[in-house]
């Protein structure tokens, strides 16, 4: 998915509620209402906000966050890209 | 209209046999039934609540019936019907009041359309309405009674029937339903509510019912502004105490409860947010009934 330009598999249909302890997204597309922790909800407004490569995904939330790029963020950042897209939230495309 | 508890009880039995529509506000439910057992507790738990002379136009129709076959001569069976197939087993027939509370429970959770549906206790007090959510048998219902014996308004013991645009709740006021050891809990707080005799042997293990006191039915059509919402948890080892739930967790949990959330799309969506975001959400932990009353009490002052 590397190469892959990241959007949302519905754009305009989220909407978002956001709080200290994590966030709850509805996505009038499908109906349904998910809840994102602090990390996954920042992902998903990023993308949300324009579509990108992994690979800028990676890089923008590394200098967000203040850390060097490393396995583990990518770790994180893929899991969360695979359950992204498990709940029709994103699509990706070449 | 006529009140159930002041009709001879004959008569009533002759209505029901016929079908008969009660106003169960907001709702008028049509009836029918040739079961005794259910003609006497509908004298007792409905007996504040009126029998609608001119019939109208139900919202829900319910039959409870005995079951054919072998079943007329040994351990004969209740069955209720809602218009087609009974979305439920049949208990045995001197059950027949609990089937009649599960099948208008599922009608009011399946055939509601115009309120957002939560699983909880609604009580209040000078006006100021505490949503208790909680599945069943997790001591909403206890905590309900309790607070009405203490002078507490009985908005719902079930459900919360909240408009999504206004949040005001509209009152259902119905037999309270207390399982298992709640039914001595209760009797020994409140020795002067009215309950039904206990039904041993259900799925659920012991069920009674508490009457709606006639306060109760009178102001049903008055509808409540919530204040706050409190998620009981008995626990007997822990002191008794309030917690803040974090926003997006409460989100969760009272989208839990609702029995028809999804169906509201984004209008349910901004309701709970709204309801979650402009009230406080709470976890009351308790030993015992004295002390979930005292912080009942607190949240409501």
């Amino acid at each position: 998915m590397d190469g892959h330009t990241l959007r949302l598999a519905a754009p305009g249909f989220l909407e978002w509620r956001v709080w200290d302890d994590g966030c709850v997204v509805f996505n009038a597309a499908t109906g349904q209402t998910h809840y994102l922790d602090n990390f996954t909800s920042y992902l998903l407004r990023l993308i949300e906000a324009a579509p990108l490569t992994v690979d800028d995904l990676t890089e923008t939330v590394s200098v967000g966050l203040g850390r060097e790029r490393s396995a583990q963020i990518e770790a994180q950042i893929a899991g969360a890209l695979r359950n992204f897209e498990t709940l029709a939230l994103l699509e990706s495309a070449r | 209209m006529t009140r159930i508890g002041v009709m001879d009880p004959g008569a009533l039995s002759r209505r029901l046999a016929a079908g008969a529509v009660l106003s169960v506000p907001p709702f008028a439910v049509r009836l029918q039934t040739p079961l005794a057992v259910l003609h006497r507790s509908m004298h007792m738990l409905y007996g504040e609540f009126d029998l609608l002379d001119d019939g109208g136009v139900p919202d829900f129709v319910i039959r409870v019936s005995g079951t054919g076959g072998l079943r007329r001569f040994a351990r004969r069976q209740a069955m209720a019907f809602i218009d087609t197939p009974p979305p439920y087993t049949p208990l045995p027939e001197r059950m027949a009041p609990i089937m009649f509370e599960q099948a208008l429970n599922w009608c009011v959770a399946t055939r509601t359309f115009t309120h957002l549906i939560l699983h909880a206790a609604v009580v209040a007090k000078n006006g100021r309405a505490v949503i208790v959510p909680g599945q069943s048998g997790q001591g909403k219902s206890t905590l309900c009674a309790a607070l009405v014996a203490r002078g507490w308004r009985h908005v719902s013991d079930e459900f919360a029937l909240m408009d999504p645009a206004s949040l005001a709740i509209t009152a259902h006021p119905r037999p309270i339903s207390l399982k298992n050891r709640s039914l001595e809990v209760v009797a020994a707080w409140a020795p002067d509510l009215r309950q039904s005799p206990a039904y041993e042997g259900t799925p659920k293990g012991t069920i009674a019912y508490v009457r709606p006191s006639r306060d109760a039915v009178d102001a049903a059509p008055e509808p409540v502004t919530p204040v706050a919402v409190v998620f009981p948890r008995f626990d007997p080892a822990q002191a008794p105490g309030l917690d803040p739930m974090g926003k997006a967790a409460a989100f969760i949990a009272l989208t839990a409860c609702s029995v028809n959330y999804r169906e509201f799309g984004a209008a349910g969506f901004d309701a709970i947010g709204r309801l979650v975001d402009g009230h406080p959400v709470l976890s009351a932990t308790y030993p015992d009934t004295e002390s979930a009353v005292a912080l009942l009490e607190q949240v409501a002052a």
